[in-house]
């Protein structure tokens, strides 16, 4: 057991080792040239050589990639071209605003959908249950970026109950969940965020309980004078860590939806580097989320 | 231990001279409604049953025994499922308790043994843990003497090296030692009733001698009832004080293991007995019963046999006969049966008059 879980964890690393290649290579091989962008036409080439040297990209392709695999590895993910500020903090910036919704999203999408789940179970082919995975198919199906206008609209355009963008007043730093001042901003884009993985895990909870309700076991317990509610929550206590890759799930979603939350915040790193392509740090970073989500950069 | 409800309380109840059974089924009658049809599983049974009786039903695959015995537990889909009639078991009315009574009386006063050892154990906990949590349910022990009276009940059903048995998952005993596991589930709390669906079917054949010599000695010692639902006749045969024949949710024969079995009136049991290898001469081909049971949706009119009856006469198609008892008990639900000085005969000729004869 303990065995089978180290070899998956050092199989993680030539994995990594993989995807770094891979994103680099993309970097390199996308149209675009960082300094080019970054001066004006007429600057001499002297000069722009001399830029060059000084971000290390005058050097073979293969030595660029393992200074900078180096760098990162010792925890400095190097300096954006576009405003010099470190990466890392940049990410980070970006990162808070992420989590001040990401976390309350996954947290509300993995119980209601546990509650959802077991309800549907155990109303099997009942009105309730056809409810329960109309809400999850709606879920599953709808597309977060529409579903977080139409919400927009109606939420805020057309009754006014919450504001359409902005994180608050103080920003992810000063976010306080338990002001309404605050939160109210953020609860259309949790709504937003927690709808699809709400849809999956409910899926997930509800077939994996229907089929551990139909075997033969069950009927067992219930012959030995067990309630229904002991026989129900057991199994899903037992099989909740068998939802994690939601939990995965959920995060790379909020990834996409996160754009909306930030878009806002005017002159913030993700959405100023998303336009052109300034040092290989940080337009890997912004590549790598408009993968997740293609209308990121749109 | 829990206090066994004795006979006594029972006797003493004003019924006159004659004894109540401890358990008595009248008229139960189980239907599954769904939309498309009603299943009619089980058309009216009847039966009594003393305290430390066995009484073995038998009868084919769909007959409607699993259905009956676990209409005793109340096992079924409520919504689904319409019990109509009576099922007393001591002084409780099974049909009309609680669902927290009935919760109370399953696995202590009535439990249950599954047919198949393979599924009916929960495969993510220990033997000990689910005998332990029937005990902890029923009697609120703590769990060290939960688990200190699983160990004395793996003993009991002569489970080897039982220290070790009770830390081992289901899939790590074999078939035999698991259905001894699932017996010890449902004797843990002393049930006055046992009601055994097929304990027997899933296991190998000297597995089998075994788990029902055990069940039979453990009966005896505890002084339980039991109801063991069977499709093979050597086991009744072996095991049985009372057999009921069942055939399309109706009880068509019972009465003393002997009589049934020795001298069958009905001729499904007829037809069953002789369908066996046991007492047949050699080279002789066995004896089918032609047809399949009848659909429980669209039950005939008439004895529900005689499409499969090579007896059957035009008026079997008329009605169910009525139950014809004679002295000793022995109850027979056949057209062509009738009592004579006392005991049941067959009598292939006896039909109405004007009908004839005609043997299909």
């Amino acid at each position: 057991m303990w065995l089978y879980a180290l070899r998956r964890l050092l199989m993680t690393i030539p994995i990594l080792l993989g995807v770094t290649i891979i994103c680099f290579a993309l970097v390199k091989l996308a149209p675009g040239d960082p300094v080019q962008n970054l001066v004006r036409p007429e600057t001499p080439p002297e000069d722009i050589a001399k830029l060059r040297a000084y971000y290390g990209l005058d050097q073979p392709v293969v030595i660029q990639y393992f200074v900078w695999l180096w760098r990162v590895l010792s925890g400095d993910l190097g300096t954006s071209i576009a405003n010099n500020a470190p990466v890392a903090s940049e990410v980070l910036r970006a990162f808070q605003n992420t989590i001040v919704i990401a976390l309350i999203s996954v947290v509300l999408a993995f119980f209601a959908s546990m509650g959802l789940g077991i309800i549907a179970a155990t109303r099997q082919g009942g009105l309730v249950d056809r409810f329960v995975t109309a809400i999850a198919v709606f879920g599953i199906s709808v597309p977060t970026f529409w579903l977080a206008v139409v919400l927009v609209i109606v939420f805020a355009v057309n009754i006014n109950w919450l504001p359409a963008t902005g994180m608050g007043s103080g920003g992810s730093h000063d976010f306080n969940y338990f002001d309404w001042e605050d939160f109210k901003f953020a609860v259309m884009p949790i709504i937003a965020l927690a709808l699809p993985p709400l849809g999956i895990m409910t899926r997930t909870t509800r077939s994996a309980l229907s089929e551990i309700l139909n075997q033969d076991f069950i009927l067992t317990l219930r012959a030995k004078g067990l309630s229904e509610f002991s026989i129900i929550i057991t199994p899903c206590a037992t099989s909740c860590p068998g939802l994690s890759p939601c939990w995965v799930c959920n995060w790379a979603t909020s990834s996409a939806a996160r754009c909306w939350w930030k878009r806002s915040l005017p002159g913030q790193a993700p959405a100023s580097c998303s336009t052109r392509p300034s040092s290989p740090a940080t337009s890997r970073c912004c590549r790598a989320r408009s993968w997740c989500s293609p209308r990121c950069s749109s | 231990m829990n206090e066994m409800r004795s006979p006594d309380t029972l006797a003493s109840e004003p019924h006159g001279a004659t004894v109540e059974p401890y358990v008595r089924v009248k008229d139960l009658t189980v239907r599954f409604v769904s939309r498309e049809a009603t299943v009619k599983a089980v058309n009216g049974v009847s039966f009594d049953l003393d305290k430390g009786q066995v009484l073995c039903v038998i009868g084919e695959s769909g007959s409607g025994k699993s259905v009956m015995m676990r209409s005793l537990l109340r096992l079924h889909p409520k919504k689904r499922t319409v019990i109509e009639g009576s099922m007393r078991v001591g002084a409780d009315e099974i049909t009309s308790v609680s669902d927290k009574k009935m919760s109370e009386l399953r696995g202590s006063t009535i439990s249950m043994i599954f047919q198949e050892p393979m599924t009916a154990l929960d495969p993510l906990y220990t033997i000990g843990d689910q005998i332990a949590e029937t005990v902890m349910r029923h009697e609120k022990i703590d769990r060290d003497a939960a688990w200190k009276r699983a160990l004395e009940l793996l003993e009991l059903v002569r489970v080897p090296s039982p220290e070790r048995r009770l830390k081992a998952f289901p899939h790590e005993l074999s078939g035999g030692l698991r259905q001894r596991a699932m017996i010890a589930v449902a004797l843990s709390c002393r049930p006055s009733i046992l009601l055994a669906d097929e304990p027997t079917t899933a296991l190998d054949a000297s597995v089998q001698i075994q788990v029902l010599v055990l069940l039979r000695k453990l009966q005896r010692e505890m002084g339980m009832s039991m109801i063991f639902v069977t499709h093979d006749l050597g086991v009744a045969a072996q095991i049985a004080d009372k057999v009921a024949v069942m055939y399309a949710g109706r009880i068509i024969e019972y009465g003393e293991a002997r009589d049934v079995l020795m001298h069958p009136q009905h001729p499904y049991t007829k037809a069953m007995l002789s369908s066996t290898v046991k007492d047949q001469d050699k080279g002789k081909p066995l004896e089918a019963i032609a047809g399949t049971p009848p659909d429980l949706r669209a039950l005939p009119d008439g004895c529900s046999f005689a499409p499969r009856c090579k007896y059957a006469g035009p008026d079997c198609k008329v009605a169910m006969p009525d139950p014809l008892i004679d002295g000793r008990g022995h109850m027979v639900r056949c057209s062509k049966v009738r009592v004579m000085g006392g005991l049941l005969m067959f009598d292939e000729g006896m039909a109405r008059p004007e009908t004839a004869l005609e043997p299909a």
